[in-house]
């Protein structure tokens, strides 16, 4: 990939990041930098594919110790659980064969496999050696006919975001508008069906089954919901929808965008996590569509769930009601995640605004008070003096704090993507809130927070920071 | 007598083979006060951060140079050389175990000419020892990787001229990658029961075994043999 497809990858006029000055990503600082690579997110945004095959074309270092490392589920396939790559060792290197040897396991792929398509992915040593996979993949199709999608992410083209936007391109650029969607099986009488799709909905941990119930029963046809439990020739009939709906990601804007400049599909950012979140997310399909008797089905729906959830919350709300917590995510989730702690009565101490935008942060003012506590800084002993400073007590963050918070003898709980249970929905705030009272009343902080007898007084100091 | 078979199947399935990076860096992790860093693009440590900390549920030490397009294509010495004053500067360890990647390696990163020249324009951070170790990701696997780790570590931690004192009671072990933290603590408790005194190189059972220490978090590793 050149630099310049680079530059206008990051370059994203729906994003409000952008308005800002300083725009993209800030440089990597070597010895100090936290995330994945451009693989990684690349992967990461199409591999809940369900039916296609993913071959990652590198040495073993990108897939040996990553494949199936996602929580997002599927309802169907799950070839795409199957990990596989080219293995490129020094041999293939120095003849270049990777090429031939690229080609190759897409022919064995798809005789053992059949899968509905073949997404390649480009690593670091083939990008540096010069492979084109692109004219691989489009011989392979020619072939073999079955789609063969080059996705173009070698590591060190950036960060884990670019690789998500590059996802977003080769699935933009390669797959969707070609197929039309079938007529749908069935249709609920008296009511106008409409078809939408969402974008950057992984269904982590199965919780976009939260949700889906509640689509079919307001009619809403989810054409594709890119790219959690979906399938190939779903994600080609994506051009045919009517509303997009843009979940938690920013990254994926771009395809949002470009159906609407090509398709003038009208599109929104939402989110399914807490109650607030959830409503406003059907209200904003029945805006977008403008059909009135679908927001009169949206607001009877709304009241029903909304009573039930808040029955079902009451004893939980009970236990969790004053607890301080805080919370450490970025961007969009820096504010959805805060509406949704005080939906359970609790007391939100501070939040991260590592990857938030302004309008984030106004959102985060306007729902915390003009105090709210905002921390931009990524640092993991930081962000524990933080805890210990505001009292806090539960720690809301993504996977890579577990273990440093742990080892602090502090409660945690992980909304990280790799998760695997779901939070998303009405159902998903009930097992969040059961999830909490677990972390926050688990007997084993006391016990581990308490000095055994036969403990000595503390002889380390502090390590430098 | 066991028999090397090389694959003859283009494509791999669900491999069950780790790359030699992720070999390296493990040996260090049993090193105490230790931060391995792995020079190339930021996914390799990332993936191989969240592999071992899958496995062993404990947070675990490890950096990148995070190569960019850029440094990929112009030469990323200088962020060899930035990596290792930031983490020196930063997380003050003992040891830091510097590991190639199949991307270094391509690019041709001469490892033990840019050490050099850490050590020249950081004579600061003179007392902190840099192992470096070529580990491509287009050769062997784990535990290739890791014996390569181990073989560097005594090249560049063990005295070239040893002192005549000798501990006659002193054991060394050279523990292997298939070595789990609990068989490493056994071994230690065996060895101790003959009123011997083992030196495990690396000792994993002391830094990934799930204690706490009384700071809480650390940055570096938890535990393992010292320098």
């Amino acid at each position: 990939m050149k630099p310049e497809e680079i530059a206008a990858l990051l370059n994203e006029p729906a994003c409000a990041h952008n308005k800002k000055s300083k725009s993209g990503c800030a440089k990597p600082a070597p010895g100090a930098t936290q995330g994945g690579c451009c693989f990684d997110g690349a992967r990461n945004a199409l591999l809940p594919v369900a039916d296609v095959a993913h071959i990652v074309h590198g040495p073993i270092g990108c897939a040996g110790s990553s494949w199936d490392n996602r929580g997002t589920r599927s309802s169907g396939p799950d070839i795409y659980r199957t990990g596989m790559t080219t293995d490129l060792t020094d041999m293939d290197v120095i003849l270049g064969r990777g090429e031939k040897r690229l080609y190759q396991s897409i022919k064995q792929t798809i005789e053992t496999h059949k899968p509905a398509a073949v997404f390649v992915y480009n690593t670091c040593v083939p990008a540096l050696q010069g492979d084109d996979i692109e004219a691989v993949a489009k011989a392979a199709q020619e072939k073999f006919g079955v789609p063969v999608i080059p996705v173009d992410c070698a590591g060190f083209y950036g960060n884990k975001n670019l690789g998500n936007r590059v996802a977003g391109d080769a699935a933009y650029k390669y797959i969707i508008g070609t197929r039309e969607p079938e007529a749908p099986s069935y249709e609920i009488p008296g009511i106008t069906r409409h078809d939408v799709n969402l974008v950057g909905e992984w269904n982590v941990g199965g919780e976009f089954w939260n949700v889906a119930p509640l689509f079919d029963e307001l009619g809403l046809r989810v054409l594709c919901s890119f790219s959690g439990d979906s399938r190939f020739a779903e994600v080609q009939t994506m051009h045919r929808a009517e509303a997009n709906m843009v979940v938690c990601s920013k990254a994926m804007l771009a395809v949002a965008r470009k159906l609407e400049d090509d398709y003038k599909i009208p599109w929104f950012e939402g989110s399914f996590y807490g109650m607030r979140d959830t409503s406003e997310a059907f209200r904003n399909f029945a805006r977008l569509l403008n059909d009135p008797d679908l927001f009169a089905r949206v607001e009877k729906l709304v009241a029903r769930e909304e009573a039930r959830v808040d029955a079902a919350l009451q004893p939980l709300r009970e236990k969790l009601r004053g607890k301080r917590v805080l919370i450490f995510t970025g961007g969009y989730k820096s504010w959805s995640v805060v509406s949704a702690m005080q939906d359970l009565g609790m007391i939100v101490v501070a939040t991260g605004t590592e990857k938030s935008t302004e309008e984030d942060k106004a959102r985060i003012t306007q729902l915390m008070g003009p105090e709210a506590r905002m921390i931009s800084d990524n640092d993991q002993l930081a962000l524990i003096d933080v805890f210990n400073e505001t009292k806090a007590d539960i720690l809301i963050a993504g996977d890579r704090y577990i273990y440093p918070t742990l080892k602090s003898r502090i409660p945690f709980l992980d909304i990280d993507h790799v998760r695997r249970i779901g939070y998303a929905g009405y159902d998903g705030l009930i097992e969040l809130a059961k999830n909490l009272d677990h972390a926050v009343h688990s007997p084993v902080w006391e016990q581990v927070r308490s000095r055994p007898d036969w403990a000595k007084a503390p002889t380390r100091p502090r390590a430098v920071a | 007598m066991a028999e090397i078979l090389t694959p003859t199947k283009a494509l791999s399935v669900n491999p069950l083979k780790a790359s030699q990076p992720i070999g390296a860096s493990l040996a260090f992790l049993g090193i105490a006060e230790c931060m391995p860093l792995e020079h190339g693009a930021r996914g390799c440590t990332s993936f191989n951060k969240l592999y071992f900390m899958r496995h062993f549920n404990e947070p675990i030490a490890l950096q990148t140079t995070a190569m960019d397009q850029t440094t990929t294509v112009l030469g990323a010495d200088d962020n060899v050389v930035e990596a290792l004053a930031t983490i020196c500067a930063k997380n003050a360890p003992k040891v830091i175990g510097l590991v190639t990647t199949g991307l270094s390696e391509m690019q041709g990163a001469d490892v033990p000419r840019t050490v050099k020249e850490f050590r020249q324009k950081h004579p600061e951070f003179a007392d902190v020892a840099v192992v470096p170790v070529s580990a491509s990701d287009t050769l062997g696997c784990l535990e290739t990787g890791f014996a390569t780790a181990v073989e560097s570590i005594i090249a560049t931690l063990v005295p070239s001229h040893p002192s005549g004192w000798k501990n006659r009671r002193q054991v060394n072990v050279l523990a292997s990658s298939a070595l789990s933290p609990g068989d490493l603590e056994e071994l230690r408790a065996w060895i101790e029961a003959f009123g011997l005194t083992p030196i495990l190189l690396p000792d994993i059972g002391a830094s990934l075994d799930g204690h706490l220490i009384e700071q809480g978090f650390s940055t570096l590793t938890y535990g393992g043999v010292t320098r």
